[in-house]
């Protein structure tokens, strides 16, 4: 165990942080610390252009493999990198279902025609992806899903047609994976395949879902004989099930350190305004300030550790396992600390109509947390049933 | 000791759900809110039912009812999320003007007038554009502010069917100076908090009745949701905290108008633990909706957010616990045998 950065690690954090506040300025200056969870409404084409930017000096794929056009950051400079986004105020990313979950899993299950295709243009900024895996039948029990994929000979394409819900940035993302079911006669997570489907076209239509903060960041996406090319599906028919499960466990890999440091920011701001309103004076609220100091460095260790890679014991999986539990339970108490130190002005919108304040957004957005990326209850589940080896519950077959 | 109502209050408590729930449906409010109208054309049936002289005395046109029912009222004010203003001008407003004697209470009864309040706890006034009078209270004075004469600016709420103005200036009648003023402001604060948690209450009650019908209408795996036991435990536990919180509601309201710290212990607790069950369940249910939960589309944010807004009203829970604590550790606080109904929960003698 080493728990330290070398000269090296020193002298990098030195390089991002000066291209940071070079670039990070001028007319990117009003997103500074705009874009997060929450907030992933504000400055879209702004933020898009940032991408862009980023695009131009090296710095989205900073973890990927430098044959993949990544940086190939090692952890620890991984680490300083979103240290440093996230004390310059970097914005949210646009890109980061691309850079996060794509990305990782074209380099993990993709063919070599699909990376060349693909990974360029999300390193580029230049494709936005989004997540298409629930539908109205298929939640937490996602093996249901009834989307049907279809191989048209006569145009050599696969025909997709269903409806997915709840899709995050649709609206907004030039490609979808989409889980299909390629055997029609199959069930659960069997007879599933993986498809990369364009947005634009005829056979896509995207409703907007109005959420709880008013905005719409999710979105209702019919399709209707959809079509992507051939080559546009992941592995084999009857992968897809392998592929998705594959990808999830993405979600618990590096892109946790940058959430991490959005966090910290958050905590920031909710101390400096408990101190100013004079919250900070109360013991019960000096407590749970504390509580969400240490939670925040736990996360850090688990996910350093997580990250440094496996002993061969397994128990790393394990430890993988009760991230996504521990991080949205802690970001709703968050969520809840933060209403709380603003005490009755926790009520006062921005400005009219509906113009919710960053930490109102905050909050509301973690009682989401608990709920996308697997429930909670299905997170305890799957720690109680793979973790532990409990008997598992009960499944009745979907028909 | 009895902590039943009496027939005629559960009478007035189950006419009050009827047309509550009849009138005031989520298509209702959804309206409303899309409107962006705070349209209280249904006051007039309020006011006709008696309502908003609940507390008003017999002599005066009111129906003269007890604390403790006004306290049923507003859980089925609450159960529906109510936007009427019914505890600022009913619960609050109303009865301190009749204990003033002033003309306005016989005229709120009538429904000729909507007194509404503003208070030192409460940074801003619900409704204002509403009313027709302001009941201001403040430390040392107690003012009556005819609406149509006040400079206010108005915010917006979390809850979309809460409309918050803040007074600026305003010409006003003073009704009570010095230390009357002081004990009116603090009556007020009793009343506003135990009222909001009988509002906290019914809040609670709608969303695990919401929670458990789409429990057992959603399905996964197969099954209804409500099958697993990870979704019955949210829902046990927020009844639980919720049916452990009323009999502390109640003994609130039984204690208002008695010594004035005793009361203030008990509304205190009652307060916190309606805000706790309400805030409680308002996680459990969005968590029990799923994805749907997250919605504007789905009835239950509305609710959530009406509890979001209560919370902080007349006194957050740091405000109450405060209180509770320093009455404990720095007061005079007797807990143990024979404490329970003793006045301030002083050992008798020590008053
Ligand atoms: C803000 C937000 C963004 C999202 N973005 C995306 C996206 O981009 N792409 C995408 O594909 N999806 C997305 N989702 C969908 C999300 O993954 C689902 O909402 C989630 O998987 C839960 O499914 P559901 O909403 O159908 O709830 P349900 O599965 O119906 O669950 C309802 C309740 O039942 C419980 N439950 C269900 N089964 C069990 C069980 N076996 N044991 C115990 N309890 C159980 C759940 O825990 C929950 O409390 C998003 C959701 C949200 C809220």
């Amino acid at each position: 165990m080493r728990l330290a950065f070398s000269k090296d690690d020193e002298a990098f954090r030195e390089s991002i942080a000066s291209w940071l506040a070079e670039n990070l300025s001028g007319k990117f200056e009003k997103i500074r610390f705009r874009g997060g969870p929450g907030d992933e409404h504000m400055y879209f084409d702004e933020r898009r252009d940032w991408e862009y930017r980023l695009a131009d000096g090296g710095w989205t794929g900073v973890g990927w493999p430098k044959e993949h056009g990544g940086r190939g950051l090692s952890i620890e400079q991984q680490v300083i990198y979103h240290e440093e986004y996230a004390r310059a105020g970097g914005p949210g990313r646009v890109g980061h279902i691309g850079e996060g979950l794509t990305g990782p899993m074209l380099i993990a299950f993709g063919s070599a025609e699909q990376q060349q295709r693909f990974l360029p243009q999300i390193l580029a900024g230049k494709e936005l992806w989004c997540q298409g895996y629930s539908e109205p039948g298929a939640g937490s029990d996602l093996a249901n899903v009834r989307t049907k994929a279809v191989f048209d000979r006569d145009s050599d394409r696969w025909l997709i047609t269903g409806q997915k819900i709840w899709t995050s940035l649709a609206q907004e993302s030039d490609w979808c994976f989409v889980i299909a079911r390629t055997d029609p006669n199959s069930r659960g997570s069997r007879g599933l395949g993986f498809f990369l489907v364009p947005m634009d076209q005829p056979g896509v239509d995207i409703r907007p879902i109005r959420q709880l903060t008013g905005t719409s960041e999710f979105n209702e996406v019919f399709f209707d004989a959809a079509a992507c090319d051939a080559d546009c599906i992941v592995g084999e028919p009857g992968d897809g099930w392998k592929v998705a499960m594959g990808l999830l466990g993405f979600e618990r890999g590096v892109s946790t350190l940058g959430q991490q440091m959005l966090f910290q920011n958050e905590f920031n701001e909710i101390v400096a305004i408990a101190e100013e309103n004079g919250a900070a004076s109360d013991p019960t609220i000096r407590q749970r300030i504390a509580d969400a100091h240490i939670g925040l460095r736990i996360m850090r260790y688990n996910s350093m550790r997580t990250l440094s890679g496996d002993v061969g014991d397994g128990s790393l999986e394990k430890s993988a396992m009760i991230y996504k539990l521990y991080w949205s339970t802690w970001h709703r108490n968050l969520g809840n600390l933060a209403m709380d130190v603003l005490g009755p002005e926790a009520e006062i919108a921005e400005t009219a109509p509906y113009d919710l304040t960053r930490l109102q957004s905050l909050f509301l957005f973690t009682r989401a947390d608990t709920i996308y990326g697997g429930t909670n209850q299905i997170q305890r589940n799957i720690i109680a049933e793979r973790a532990l080896g409990l008997p598992r519950e009960p499944r009745p077959a979907t028909d | 000791m009895d902590f039943t109502f009496t027939t005629d209050e559960l009478e007035l408590r189950d006419g009050a759900r009827e047309y509550l729930r009849g009138r005031c449906t989520p298509e209702t409010l959804r309206g409303l809110v899309e409107s962006g109208t705070a349209d209280l054309a249904g006051w007039p049936e309020l006011v006709e039912m008696g309502f908003a002289g609940f507390l008003v005395p017999d002599s005066a046109g009111g129906l003269g009812m007890s604390d403790t029912a006004f306290v049923l009222l507003a859980e089925e004010a609450g159960y529906v999320a109510m936007p009427e203003p019914l505890v600022d001008v009913a619960g609050i407003a109303a009865p301190l003007l009749a204990a003033l004697d002033s003309d306005a209470a016989a005229q709120i009864a009538a429904g000729a007038i909507r007194v509404l309040t503003s208070h030192p706890l409460n940074p801003y006034v619900n409704q204002l554009g509403t009313g027709d009078q302001v009941l201001r209270f403040s430390d040392d004075k107690v003012e009556l502010i005819a609406a149509a004469d006040i400079e206010t600016t108005t915010v917006d709420s979390i809850d979309p069917l809460r409309q918050l103005a803040h007074i600026e200036t305003a010409e006003t009648a003073i009704l009570a100076e010095g230390v009357e003023a002081g004990t009116l402001a603090a009556r007020a604060a009793l009343r506003g908090a135990l009222f909001t948690a009988g509002e906290l209450l019914g809040l609670t009650a709608a969303m695990i009745d919401m929670s458990r019908a789409y429990a057992v209408e959603r399905k996964q795996f197969g099954v209804a949701i409500g099958t697993f036991q990870a979704v019955k435990h949210h829902l046990a536990t927020a009844f639980t905290r919720l049916e452990f919180a009323r009999p502390v509601v109640y003994r609130a309201a039984a204690t208002l108008d008695g010594d004035e710290r005793r009361a203030r212990l008990a509304v205190a607790h009652a307060k916190i633990a309606a805000a706790d069950a309400a805030t409680g369940a308002a996680e459990a249910a969005i968590q029990v909706h799923g994805g749907i939960g997250y919605t504007f589309e789905a009835d239950l944010h509305l609710f959530m957010k009406r509890v979001w807004a209560l919370c902080g009203l007349w006194g957050d829970r740091h405000h109450h616990m405060r209180f509770v604590d320093s009455e404990i550790l720095h007061g005079h606080l007797q807990t143990g045998p024979a404490t329970t109904f003793a006045a301030n929960g002083l050992a008798s003698g020590q008053h």
